[in-house]
């Protein structure tokens, strides 16, 4: 009798789910194409990582190729270099996730303050620079720091009786200029998520606060950004998922490939873009990108657990 | 987090089952190539002294016309004539072999990674050449067939090896089995060439004409009048670089051998040791070093040399560089005046050097993947042999690209140039067999006679044919590289102090792995030489 009645209560869970489902499917059939994409290109390439393990021979094939062990890792760890690169990947990418952060909000908070029409066209021109492409960037920066014909040697250093610099072969400098640049960038970008949450606050709580008599700088303080954390900390939750890559672009591009730079502009991308470029080696480019993304993975599951032992609610899951 | 980790083991299965999926596809893969190993078995044990004949004849009865395709590199990508020009190569192979011939041209910047994807996958690629691939990495990565597999080139590409200096073929040889092939081109280069703008030395009332040894293109003298010279131009032209430095001129300049074409453990006395020695600590590239600092300090090199990568040609045809360093060879008068636009006088200070990885730079291959072996091999023959398939490959069509001069030259078709043309192959010297096709307009028409005559007078390195596999030291050159890539622009364009900057870099190449790199080196080159015999 009881087994009956579970039977015809599981039943009836499954029809609900059924036409629960029903209901969606015009949903499901609009996520499709999404779906599609997403399963073509991230996920259908996935068994090929399977290289990073493997000494690749094209008559054998990816699966038939013999094991190489971890040997294809080795010159990610086994150098000298090793420890620089890492560095240099990590320390950029704390200083862009601090800087841009901070920039981004304040950008947003100030954008957020202006009238409509004003504010359009201040948007628009800071995001201009994110949309121009890397390469371009590069001679815009050499305009300026051009050995020879550069804006600064010329313009700046030369009125002032000072010796030009050699910009491309001076590494203490570089440091700051790609953060500076990277700001410069990015900053358009980064400040559009929050600008677009701050608009969204219910404009309620800052009327009843200026009629507390609370100045701009307390609303800022008390109001927009404790409604900003959750934005604050998913942004940073992606940011730190990719903080062993890289802007190849940035780090490549902007210092000119100048070789006496590399100890203070190399990452783990430019270097193994340069390692193997010469090598064409696709194992040992396989065994890259999978260590980038598991440590990726890895930062983000542990920085995840950080926010939800301190704030169970704004964890991202 | 539950729902996070059934989001996890679904993916896992999913991956899974893709798995799944290749394995079976690599399965029928392998199953198909032993097929066709089979087949080619079967035709090379019946096939007997006219097998070639037969072949063809067989392909024409069975009046159904195999595909051969044919891939190499140039400098612009596919062609705007490509399918016209196929079209005249069909017509004439089909008649003649019984074979449709399909032309792959990929742009330089694409062709490594294009063509690593085309013969990784299913995608069908008969021949193709190795350059910027690189032919040992081809070799090692399966994509290159034995061509003396059942006496494969022997049956159907005898007259390849008729065309062709059997020094060369053996060249191509690693590990003892010959891979691939070279082409006909300049093998050797005249070390230490400078090209000067015409106009410059006109003005400083340097009198080059007399200096030509009669009959010659080239000028030849010593490096201290090259630097008197620029100091003369430097005076005249205050405003304008004297020298445009660029990467390669270390290994065009110096005598040295690059083993295996990396500067990582080098013959320094390449005519009579077989010893791997450092370059980097050499009182030659010390030497090299010095002078280009003494140019560098005079203001003769840019101050942003370092940065900008364009071509010294480039430079000078757009004037602002009056001179730069060239490797020297046979036609290069006419080759550098085209290029800068300007009439050039060349200088050369050094011997012609042939490199032991000169000839196996380049080689064509067929890949081990092919269907039919046979025809493969058959349409290469043909392009090593046949004019009129040279002349198409080269050159295009007669009367739309180019048409014959009254002397016998080939020169652009009315209303033609270089820039409108449908089918302008600039890439002759890659060709299987540019020196039994026609001759341009500006060149000497025994120009390829001299070419060849060029090739077989020049120093050879003792080490010609061997090219080195370094895959079992790839960790120790990609951080040599790194280190190669930090100081030695600075050192060979002259920015950095010799005696310091060398040290530098030396201690780090030494901490990168250098020793490991040379000793590996020097073990293949004993082992090659113990099995070529080579004292």
């Amino acid at each position: 009798m009881s087994n009956t009645v579970t039977a015809a209560g599981t039943m009836e869970k499954r029809k609900k789910r059924l036409t629960q489902f029903k209901k969606c499917i015009p949903l499901y059939f609009m996520a499709l194409p999404g779906i599609a994409y997403l399963f073509i290109n991230n996920y259908m390439p996935l068994p090929g990582l399977v290289l990073a393990f493997k000494k690749f021979n094209a008559r054998k094939g990816i699966f038939g190729s013999d094991w190489a062990g971890l040997s294809n890792f080795k010159y990610l760890f086994a150098t000298q270099d090793a420890w620089i690169i890492t560095r240099n990947t990590i320390l950029y990418n704390i200083a862009f996730i601090v800087l841009n952060t901070v920039s981004a909000i304040a950008v947003a908070v100030i954008l957020a303050e202006l009238t409509s029409k004003v504010k359009k066209f201040y948007q628009s021109a800071i995001l201009l620079p994110f949309l121009v492409s890397a390469v371009i960037i590069s001679y815009l920066v050499f305009a300026f720091l051009s050995t020879e014909n550069g804006f600064i040697n010329n313009s700046i250093l030369k009125p002032l009786g000072i010796e030009g610099i050699s910009w491309y072969t001076e590494k203490k400098y570089w440091p700051f200029i790609l953060v500076l640049v990277n700001t410069w960038k990015t900053i358009g970008y980064n400040c559009i998520i929050y600008l677009s949450t701050i608009v969204g606050f219910d404009k309620g709580y800052y009327e009843s606060a200026s009629i507390d008599g609370a100045s701009k700088w307390q609303q800022i303080k008390k109001i927009t950004i404790p409604l900003l954390k959750p934005t604050i900390i998913m942004l940073v939750l992606m940011y730190i998922g990719r903080i062993f890559y890289s802007d190849f672009g940035l780090f490549y591009q902007v210092p000119q490939n100048s070789g006496a730079l590399y100890s203070v502009t190399n990452t783990i991308d430019t270097y193994v873009y340069r390692g193997l470029l010469e090598l064409g080696d696709i194992t040992m480019s396989s065994a890259a990108g999978l260590y980038q993304s598991v440590v990726g993975f890895i930062l983000v599951l542990s920085a995840n657990l950080v926010v939800r032992k301190l704030d169970k609610e704004n964890a991202l899951f | 987090m539950k729902k996070f980790l059934a989001v996890l083991l679904s993916l896992v299965i999913v991956i899974g089952l893709l798995t799944g999926c290749g394995k079976k596809g690599s399965d029928s893969g392998t199953a198909s190539n032993d097929q066709t190993a089979d087949t080619s078995e079967d035709s090379a044990s019946k096939e007997e002294a006219d097998a070639a004949a037969k072949a063809i004849a067989d392909r024409k009865a069975g009046g159904e016309y195999p595909t051969v395709v044919m891939a190499f590199m140039n400098w612009s990508g596919s062609p705007a004539g490509l399918e016209r020009i196929q079209g005249l190569i069909n017509d004439y192979t089909e008649e003649k072999l019984g074979i449709s011939v399909e032309l792959e041209i990929l742009d330089f910047a694409s062709y490594s990674q294009g063509m690593t994807l085309m013969l990784s996958s299913d995608e069908q690629v008969d021949i193709f050449n190795a350059v910027s691939l690189g032919y040992t990495s081809s070799i090692n990565k399966g994509y290159c067939l034995d061509l003396e597999e059942d006496e494969l080139i022997q049956t159907y590409g005898a007259g390849i090896l008729d065309t062709m200096d059997d020094a060369y073929v053996q060249a191509c040889r690693v590990g003892g089995v010959l891979y691939g092939l070279p082409q006909q081109r300049d093998m050797a280069i005249g070390l230490g060439g400078f090209a000067i703008g015409a106009e410059y030395l006109d003005a400083i009332e340097y009198d080059y004409a007399s200096l030509y040894k009669e009959g010659d293109e080239i000028i030849y003298t010593d490096i201290d009048t090259i630097s008197g010279i620029y100091a003369q131009l430097h005076a005249a032209y205050p405003d304008l670089y004297v020298y445009a430095p660029q990467e390669p001129t270390l290994g065009q300049f110096l005598k040295f051998d690059a083993l295996g074409g990396d500067n990582f453990g080098v013959l320094l006395d390449p005519e009579n040791s077989l010893v791997v020695e450092d370059l980097w600590g050499s009182d030659l590239f010390k030497s090299f070093c010095e002078l280009m600092y003494q140019w560098n300090r005079a203001g003769y090199i840019s101050k942003d040399a370092l940065t900008d990568d364009t071509s010294a040609t480039s430079q000078a045809k757009a004037g602002t560089v009056m001179s730069y360093a060239t490797a020297t060879k046979p036609g290069i008068r006419a080759q550098e005046t085209g290029l800068c636009g300007r009439d050039m006088v060349i200088f050369q200070t050094g011997e012609d050097f042939l490199k032991s990885s000169a000839v196996a730079t380049m080689p064509w291959c067929v890949n081990s993947g092919t269907e039919d072996p046979v025809a493969a091999m058959q349409v290469l023959n043909a392009f090593y042999t046949d004019t009129y398939l040279s002349d198409l490959l080269c050159w295009g069509e007669e009367g739309v690209e180019y048409r014959k001069t009254e002397d016998g030259h080939f020169t652009f078709a009315d209303g033609i140039t270089a820039e409108n043309s449908e089918y302008y192959n600039n890439v002759n010297w890659l060709m299987p067999n540019q020196f039994i096709a026609g001759i341009w307009e500006g060149n000497d028409l025994n120009i390829w006679e001299r070419m060849a005559a060029f090739n077989n007078d020049s120093v050879k390195s003792k080490a010609l044919g061997f090219s080195f596999d370094n895959s079992s030291v790839a960790t120790e050159y990609s951080v040599l590289m790194n280190v190669y890539s930090e100081y030695a622009f600075q050192l060979m364009y002259g920015f950095k102090e010799p005696a310091a900057g060398i040290q530098e870099m030396v201690d780090k190449l030494e901490t990168a792995g250098l020793n490991t790199y040379m000793e590996a080196k020097q073990a293949a080159l004993d082992e090659w030489a113990e099995i070529n015999g080579v004292k």
